[in-house]
């Protein structure tokens, strides 16, 4: 019956085990994961900043180039043809010589004039290069024209024609007489379309170039990017003051401007973390099963080692009367109890014979060692010792007939044992020692310890016979046996534990039973130490 | 000559020397179940040789359980005289109460 309740709880052990690993292993994922995904966000933005960072910084650089460019041909140039001609009073060949390097069929310009403005409409005085898209007369080169003498600067504006796309220049001179002006094209590509040339500051980025302040398809002057416009993911946009008006620069960048590594390193950390965790978790895992196993075997072992010492236990417990005999004319009690500390169970045994004529037996006795040995022992000695008490033997003869029976250089155990033969109705006691503590008597709340001389304990003999001492009991007196569990202790002399019983019994007794307990708590507290075996009678009368 | 047999482990220490012949073994500590098994054999070989006398010098052995007594007492089994010199108190009221001092003899 008691082995399926024995592997229930190792059951439920190894079942505990099964859900802690889980945990376990969980928790390292998770925050394994956590770790991996927090890094890996804060490196992606890292890498986002320095992107976008060296996209702006990329950006203004060629925003400030192209202004820089622009502005020396137009201004530089244009103006400065208006200015010559203002100076010359419009000199054409002055006027050719001025424009003769920027008006080429290469560009910048493709086809320039010059125009009088004192009149109600502006007279040209000499044209250069190509046929210009706004043609002489044209309402809009007359405007162009009057809005750049109003202004401090040179305007800008864009024309198309089927086929061709430029952007229209005019600059007029800055001085008194006020009169000149210069007017030029400059080609763009049909639909915007560029290529980047090798080595261009612009290579890792897409861009759009757009006249005015806003992003319409209409404003676009040049874009690299085959793409859809506006530009779409990472932009920044930038521009410059152009005349009279504004060009803006919105770029993109085509690949990674901080490098690969930095791009790459986000995914990097991902599969790291992850392959760490994984690595981690498997490590996690591993522990947990082995302290699991180390465990589980350990409660085995201590599930054997208390298998076996039940084995001593209920072998000295088969051997223990379990119930006394009952003597009319005395009270009777007898206590077990098994040491809490040591490895096994000690040898420790009482008896009791009734024989005939108002008279029994009573043995106390003690075995050397402990364990299933000195249980084995304790046994041939106690049923030896019944057959010699039931043969009528004094205690004296029992003994020397048990010393027969047990030698320690052979059995590797002795025994120490007090017999003693009871004659209830005279009160008195036979009693013979063999090694053994000697017994206390109570009487009137007096304790005294019964001097029996002892001879060698069973096992160790000496080649003398087991003396006798003869004991009278007063009325209502209580003799007590014990074995040396109740009073030994380490260091200290055996007469000072002996005394401690005597204390204990002295006083108000209340019964046997009550009695024992009293000297077995005052002497031990709840666990003893070493077993106890402790005999008490009582005579009624 | 003197001769460790065991040191210092379990709280025991055995050592014999030689005196005329008659081997003296000091035994210092406590002797309990733990460690009589190590002394037995620590003894063993010395006891085995000398079937006449031998002498155990026991004035540092401050303890001594029922363990200790079954090897001091079958120690008698094999050799005719066994004499336990300067014994403590505490181990000497040992030995009256168990009444074993005619079986080993204790000086002074």
């Amino acid at each position: 019956m008691q082995r399926p309740a024995a592997r229930l709880p190792r059951l439920a052990g190894a079942a505990r085990g099964r859900i802690g690993l889980r945990w376990v292993v969980l928790a390292v994922v998770v925050v394994g994961l956590v770790l991996t995904a927090v890094l890996a966000v804060v490196t992606f933005r890292g890498h986002q900043r320095a992107e976008s960072r060296l996209l702006g910084l990329q950006t203004r650089l060629i925003a400030a180039a192209g202004e820089a460019t622009d502005q020396l041909y137009v201004h530089d140039h244009l103006g400065g043809a208006a200015t010559v001609a203002e100076a010359t009073g419009g000199n054409v060949a002055e006027f050719r010589k001025a424009v003769a390097g920027i008006v080429t069929a290469k560009g910048p310009f493709v086809a320039a004039s010059l125009w009088q403005l004192s009149g109600a409409s502006p007279r040209l005085v000499a044209a250069v290069g190509g046929k210009p898209l706004l043609a002489p007369g044209a309402a809009r080169l007359a405007a162009l024209l009057r809005q750049s003498v109003a202004s401090t600067t040179f305007v800008v504006t864009k024309v198309a024609a089927p086929g061709a796309v430029r952007l229209a220049f005019a600059a007029a001179a800055s001085g008194p007489r006020g009169g000149f002006a210069v007017y030029a094209e400059e080609p763009l590509p049909v639909n915007g379309r560029v290529y980047d040339p090798a080595g261009s500051p612009l290579g890792p980025l897409s861009f759009a170039v757009y006249l005015g302040r806003s992003i319409t398809p209409g404003a676009l002057l040049e874009t690299d990017s085959a793409g859809p416009l506006p530009l779409r993911g990472t932009t920044f946009t930038t521009g410059f003051v152009f005349g009279n008006t504004f060009v803006t620069i919105t770029t993109s960048p085509q690949g990674s401007l901080s490098g690969t590594v930095s791009q790459v390193l986000p995914w990097a950390i991902v599969a790291g973390g992850l392959l760490l965790t994984f690595l981690a978790a498997l490590l996690a895992g591993r522990l947990v099963r082995g302290q699991a196993d180390a465990e589980r075997l350990s409660r085995e072992v201590r599930e054997l080692y208390l298998e076996q010492r039940s084995v001593a236990e209920t072998l000295q417990h088969a051997l223990l009367p379990s119930r006394l005999p009952a003597i009319p004319g005395m009270v009777i009690e007898a206590r077990y109890l098994p040491g809490a500390t040591g490895v096994d169970i000690g040898g420790d045994w009482y008896d009791l014979v009734p024989l005939d004529g108002g008279r029994f037996v009573f043995k106390v006795g003690d075995v050397s060692g402990r364990g299933v040995d000195a249980a084995a022992v304790m046994a041939s000695l106690h049923f030896a010792g019944r057959a010699y008490a039931l043969e009528g033997h004094p205690p004296q003869v029992i003994l020397d007939h048990l010393a027969q029976t047990l030698d320690v250089a052979e059995d590797g155990h002795f025994a120490t044992m007090l017999c003693g033969l009871v004659d209830v109705a005279a009160r008195t006691v036979r009693l013979a020692n063999a090694g053994h503590l000697p017994p206390v008597a109570v009487s009137e709340g007096q304790c005294a310890v019964v001097p029996v001389k002892p001879g060698p304990p069973i096992g160790i003999p000496d080649g003398s016979p087991y003396e006798e001492s003869m004991v009278t009991v007063p009325p209502r007196g209580v003799l007590i046996a014990y074995t040396d569990g109740l009073v030994e202790r380490r260091g200290e002399i055996v007469d000072a534990g002996i005394k401690r019983p005597q204390e204990a019994a002295s006083g108000d007794c209340g019964s046997l039973g009550e009695l024992l307990d009293r000297i077995i708590t005052e002497l031990t507290g709840d666990s003893p130490a070493d077993d106890i075996a402790v005999i008490g009678l009582k005579w009624q009368n | 000559m003197a001769e460790l047999n065991t040191a210092g482990q379990d709280g025991i220490t055995v050592r014999t020397v030689h005196q005329d012949g008659t081997p003296v073994i000091s035994v210092a500590g406590e002797l309990d179940l733990t460690n009589a098994g190590e002394v037995r054999s620590a003894i063993e070989a010395v006891v085995s040789g000398h079937s006449q006398r031998v002498v155990f010098e026991i004035s540092d052995l401050t303890f001594m359980d029922s363990s200790g007594i079954a090897l001091l007492a079958s120690v008698t089994r094999h050799v005719r005289e066994v004499e336990l010199r300067d014994p403590s108190p505490i181990v000497r009221r040992l030995i009256e109460m168990t009444g074993l001092d005619k079986v080993l003899r204790m000086t002074p």
